[in-house]
């Protein structure tokens, strides 16, 4: 046999495991759900009665009512209102702010890094967290350490997150005055918000990994890799271990909707000005155009984020994509 | 070699529940009892009382007093109506709408499970408080609505479970001998496929119920659900937030037996999922 | 001396109904260059000691051993540092299901630079010419393109190479090959095992086959141990032992293998009953309750494995008197008089050019384009009293075609007709009619009844709409019970109380119970062991006789279809390439793909080896 280049080497041993197929239909289908999202806002607008009116200041007169209907084309037949709400949201057109007057949408990605900073952070550490105690729950070396860690873990499973960052508040601001409650002014705001997400990640990464990493400990094809001699540490990490991320992650991605629900209530909780809060305190003071358009780009955010969760699922297990 | 691996019995399993699910068992029976008789004990959550607020808990407030001279102890017997007729009343509907639609689409399939599926899609692509935050904003929060919104937020995960499981048991063998056999479709289904399913909702059922009861206490924390001076449990740790410093005990009880609740949901939950062997994650 | 000398090796398990020796007392040598076969029905132990002698026990599994020596190394006990040692350098693994033993994550490429010494993964550049090289020897296609793929765009039989390639990455010495070929359709089985042989002449290797199939084993392998119920029970030279079989259950798994080369009036004979559970196995032989010449001595003394003088080699037995053991004759019901078909009778049925595409339209799923089809124009058509086979691999159409004809597929093009009227045509009555003559038989045993329903309750299913009596039906169930060989109290289990023969026979009375006129069974043994698949081949038989019905028997195995058929039809790729009388097809295939068949069917027992010995 003729020799090979390094780089020749190389390629034969480089391939994306995505194809192009793959993406196109996640991508359409995500498409798909976000348009679904998007005319569920829209229906539910509409079958509230007048959706200019909902959108006007409480204040407002007949005039200005009806100056915004026509604005955003509220006062046309509902399939024409259905088009220009599309338009308008595409566009980032939306009425203004109730309260601050300024562009609703604006208002929104203004603070979208700062939820982007919680919610992502959280998850990695959250998702980190559950990982490693998975692990040793499964291939610890005495029985306390496959005990203990993962016993330890679930009872937080049974903490509502509210209640959770209460009692942090309690014991490391209270009592402790360690960390402070509230606000966000420096990376120590962070902690607190960040422990409480975190704890809603982990137990069931720890938990569904244990599992799938006991389920197939024995399979076939791991028992060909200890076939071959390589060492048990390798089997565990290299085949046992990484195989068994492919159910965690989309365990992550169906708690996605989770993780958000959390930020929400965290964000409020701490005063942290992030999405969340500005969703319900616009829910809360019926900043109707705000609190819509909050929703409309968390489900853009959360679409994509499944998306990407599903491209790293089949990163980790390329059949998944298979359907 | 999985045969050595797995030579645990099915008749082994379904012995009695370990100690720790029968705690969970009695647990959950305790606080739902008290919630059931709170109308009959004679303890009143309204009644203030100026000359006692914000006291700790005694022999006469076992659970303390709020900023009103209100005993939380009634307050948290009181409070767990709310939670729990919501968990379970939009489980129960959940559980139903996700069988029927479950079924539906699993047995007849093409444009049913097409459209069906389609929008379990979209409404799964909506984050579950944010679509109720937009419901109860749009048509005010009552009691009612919070069950609808927590109800169509959790059908998905039912019909998920059942669709596959509709799918996969109506190409088997059984299904198809009692097919040539000239049994009627909706008997099929009522005999054959709809007990295979029952299980798994014994599983998903319990996860929602827990769900629902988290997503409750959630939106009554943020001020969006039930609303004071009511007694429920999310919102009385809402109201303890602010007296966190002066009186730990307003938010902690509440907390507690939410936390007793969907700690024993869960328990519950996990040992019917290792008794079908179903996985309770919503993976299939 | 010996590459692998093992002697009295015992396994025990610890579970939670009690201790469970699937392995009680296996001894075993095998020289360099040397094939062992070991054989056996499941649950006999084969696969777990095969597994120990890799080190591949899981943790609940304990090993004792008197002697248990690899590669002049004593591993009886070796930490698990040295058994990787060993697994590293000596010993190469070939599992059961090829699709299952690759990681389905990594490429083909890493994979095998996995199993490589490190020099020869020193470098990308030196992994990837050590990969060729291995694909190369394993008579891989193309190797460069199978480095970059995945397990799950190989087919089972590349799979396969490629576990082979990747347990040949470090010469070893010994190769375990678990059930190679099980998995395989018949045409790859013959190429793979003919891979293992090639191989062990040019490397020298010491091979363990473990397998089901003596057939399989037959032309392979040098020696032969049969294995029952933890233990070897004969073990000898494998021609001594196929044709001069010294233990009653070596000679019934003989006597019970329908070949392609076996006459149809001899008769399969098969073992009734079940292997012994082993938890708590009382003394004496094992196989005594399920053996014709089992006496008194056999329940106190379980035989040691002792050598015969007559046969040359060794049997645990104490009937075999020194020399080949005699079964008793078959009894005269179970053998096979030909029921001259009625051909200038009408047809029951005909399948006249019928087609099927699969895959519904669903949405988003547009640009898949056009599925080739997986029953291509294919006619035929069967008589009263007629037995016709369809043999082909999977995803041959052939279960298509039987399912078409039950109603359980609509044809995409062409038309089946029942009597003379197509199916779409028939009116409700004969609709009913149909669905009575032409019954099912199903493959799988353990998903053909439902597992919460009693036994009776499944066969009473079939008679719902026929009897309207309940009294009246319970009296069909316990003669249909009666008809097929089954006690009255299984009338009363579930299904996972039964054994796979047993619920097979359930799904026929299921179908008996309507009175067919056509059987149409789908691999009706397929999942079964050798020595039950014998009893239901002889109880179709023997059905078919006493009803007179007519049968489509669905196999892939040609000699399920010599012993059944009067004629049949060979399908490949949803092609119909041959049909004819069963004698002349075997005898005088036509077609390049039949030929292919008959060739890989594994060279079962031939008739003077079957009647030679003494």
């Amino acid at each position: 046999m003729a020799t090979i280049s390094h780089f020749k080497a190389l390629q034969a041993r480089l391939r994306s495991p995505i194809e192009v197929r793959f993406l196109l239909r996640r991508a359409i289908g995500g498409l798909f759900s976000l348009w679904g999202a998007v005319t569920i806002v829209f229906l539910m607008l509409y079958a509230t009665g007048n959706p200019a009116e909902v959108l006007a200041p409480e204040t407002a007169t007949a005039e200005q009512v009806a100056e915004l209907a026509r604005q955003y084309g509220f006062d046309q037949p509902i399939y024409l209102q259905y088009r220009n709400f599309l338009v308008n949201i595409m566009q980032g057109n939306f009425p203004n702010s109730l309260y601050t007057g300024r562009p609703a949408f604006q208002e929104v990605l203004y603070r979208v890094p700062n939820t982007l900073l919680l919610g992502l952070t959280a998850v990695v550490l959250g998702a980190l967290l559950g990982l490693v105690v998975g692990y040793v729950s499964s291939s610890g070396r005495s029985r306390i350490m496959r005990v203990v860690p993962i016993r330890l873990l679930m009872i937080l499973q049974s903490v509502p997150n509210f209640f959770m960052g209460l009692l942090l508040i309690y014991f490391f601001s209270l009592t402790l005055r360690w960390l402070p409650t509230s606000g966000f002014s420096s990376w120590r705001n962070l902690i607190l918000p960040i422990t409480t997400l975190a704890c809603y990640v982990a137990p069931n990464v720890a938990r569904l990994f244990r599992s799938t990493m006991n389920e197939i400990r024995f399979e076939e094809h791991i028992q060909t890799a200890r076939a071959k001699g390589i060492s048990e540490r390798a089997v565990r990490i290299r085949h046992n271990a990484i195989n068994a991320l492919g159910p965690v992650t989309t365990l992550i991605g169906l708690q996605l909707g989770g993780v958000l629900a959390g930020a929400v209530v965290v964000e409020t909780l701490f005063a942290y000005p992030g999405v969340g809060q500005l969703l319900v305190q616009a829910v809360v003071s019926r900043d109707y155009p705000v609190a819509l358009a909050a929703v409309i780009l968390v489900c853009l955010g959360y679409n994509i984020a499944s998306l990407l969760v599903d491209v790293l699922v089949v990163i980790i297990d390329p059949r998944a994509q298979k359907r | 070699m999985s045969a050595i691996t797995t030579q645990t019995t099915k008749a082994v399993r379904r012995g009695m529940p370990p100690v720790g699910v029968m705690f969970a068992f009695a647990t959950l029976g305790c606080v739902l009892l008290m919630t059931v008789s709170a109308p009959f004990l004679g303890v009143d959550p309204y009644k203030q009382d100026l000359m006692a607020i914000l006291l700790p808990p005694s022999f006469e407030h076992p659970f303390g007093t709020d900023l009103l001279g209100r005993d939380i102890a009634a307050r948290v017997i009181w409070g767990g109506i709310p939670p729990l007729f919501v968990g379970f009343t939009a489980t129960a509907i959940a559980v139903l709408l996700g069988l029927g639609f479950g079924l539906l689409a699993g047995y007849r399939q093409g444009i049913v499970d097409g459209f069906l599926s389609r929008l379990a899609d979209i409404q799964m692509s909506i984050p579950g408080l944010v679509l109720a935050l937009l419901i109860l904003v749009l048509f005010g929060a009552s009691i009612t609505n919070l069950i609808i919104v927590i109800a169509l937020e959790s059908w998905t995960m039912h019909y998920r479970v059942v669709r596959s499981q509709v799918m996969a048991v109506r190409n088997l063998s059984f299904v198809e001998a009692a097919r040539l056999a000239s049994i009627g479709e909706v008997w099929i289904v009522l005999r054959h496929i709809l007990p295979s399913t029952i299980p798994l909702l014994a599983v998903t059922g319990t996860a929602n119920f827990s769900q629902a009861l988290l997503m409750e206490a959630a939106l009554s924390f943020l001020g969006i659900g039930v609303q004071p001076p009511t007694p429920d449990w999310g919102t009385m740790v809402s109201e303890g937030q602010s007296q966190l410093a002066g009186g730990w005990w307003i938010a902690m009880f509440p907390g507690m037996a939410l936390v007793l609740v969907m700690w024993s949901a869960q328990v519950i939950g996990d040992w019917l999922a290792d008794v079908y062997s179903v996985r309770g994650d919503g993976l299939q | 001396m010996s590459f692998l000398d093992i002697s009295e090796l015992k396994i025990q398990i610890l579970s939670r109904a009690g201790i469970v020796h699937p392995v009680r007392g296996v001894s075993l040598q095998i020289e360099p260059g040397e094939a062992l076969g070991l054989v056996g029905e499941s649950g006999c132990g084969k696969t777990i000691t095969s597994m120990a002698i890799a080190g591949l026990l899981t943790p609940s599994a304990t090993l004792t051993a008197k002697r248990f020596v690899v590669g002049g190394v004593d591993m009886s006990n070796a930490s698990e540092r040295a058994w990787r040692n060993i697994r590293r350098d000596s010993v190469g693994v070939i599992f059961q299901n090829p699709m299952k033993a690759l990681n389905p994550r990594m490429l083909v490429g890493t994979q095998l630079a996995e199993a490589m010494a490190p020099k020869d993964r020193g470098s990308l550049r030196a992994s990837h010419m050590k990969s060729m090289e291995l694909l190369d020897s394993v008579g891989v296609t193309q190797p460069k393109a199978r480095l970059s793929q995945y397990p799950h765009e190989l087919s089972g039989g590349l799979a396969q190479r490629i576990v082979i390639a990747m347990a040949l990455a470090r010469n070893p010495k010994l190769l375990i090959a678990d059930e190679p070929t099980t998995a395989l359709d018949a045409s790859v089985q013959k190429q793979i095992l003919d891979l293992i042989d090639n191989l062990r002449k040019e490397l020298k290797l010491a091979v363990l086959m473990v397998t089901h199939d003596l057939g399989v084993v037959q032309e392979r392998v040098d020696r032969v141990a049969v294995m029952y119920a933890g233990r070897i029970i004969e073990h000898g030279a494998t021609d001594d032992v196929i044709s001069r079989s010294s233990h009653p259950y070596t000679a019934a798994l003989v006597a019970a293998m329908p070949s392609i080369d076996r006459g149809r009036d001899k008769p399969l004979q098969g073992l009734e009953g079940l292997p012994p559970p082993l938890i708590n196995l009382p003394g004496g032989c094992a196989l005594r309750p399920r053996c014709a010449l089992a006496t008194g001595i056999c329940e106190q003394i379980d035989p040691p494995l002792a050598f015969v003088e007559r046969t040359g080699h060794w049997a645990a037995c104490h009937n075999h008197h020194h020399g080949r053991v005699v079964l008793p004759p078959v009894i005269a019901d179970t053998t096979m008089e030909t029921v001259a078909p009625e051909l200038d009778a009408a047809a029951i049925m005909q399948v006249r050019s019928i087609t099927k595409v699969f895959g519904q339209q669903r949405l988003l799923n547009f640009w898949r384009g056009p599925r080739p089809p997986a029953v291509k124009d294919v006619s035929l058509s069967i008589a009263p009293g007629e037995t016709l086979g369809i043999v082909g691999e999977s995803g041959s159409g052939k279960t298509t075609v039987a399912r078409m004809m039950v109603g359980l597929e609509m044809p995409t093009e062409g038309e089946i007709l029942f009597g003379d009227k197509p199916l779409s045509a028939l009116e409700p009555a004969e609709i009913g009619q149909w669905r009575r003559e032409v019954q099912f038989v199903f493959q799988d045993s353990s998903s053909s009844l439902n597992p919460r329903f009693t036994i009776a309750r499944s066969i009473e299913e079939s008679l719902l709409a026929l009897e309207p009596d309940a009294q009246a039906r319970q009296e069909r169930i316990r003669k249909l019970l009666a008809e097929v060989g089954l006690t009255e109290a299984m009338a009363s289990r579930k299904p996972n109380q039964l054994s796979g023969g047993q619920r097979q026979r359930v799904g026929i009375a299921r179908a008996l119970a309507r009175n067919p006129k056509l059987m149409i069974a789908d691999e009706p043994v397929s999942a079964l062991d050798v020595s039950v698949q014998a009893t239901i081949l002889n109880l179709l038989n023997r059905l078919r006789r006493e009803r007179g019905m007519s049968y489509i028997i669905i196999s892939h195995d040609l000699g399920v279809i010599r012993y059944i058929c009067d004629r049949m039809i060979v399908m490949y790729r949803g092609d119909v390439v041959e049909a004819g009388s069963t004698e002349a097809v075997l005898q005088n295939p036509q077609h390049e793909y039949t030929r292919r068949l008959i060739a890989a069917a594994p060279n079962h027992i031939s008739e003077n080896q079957r009647s030679t010995g003494t």
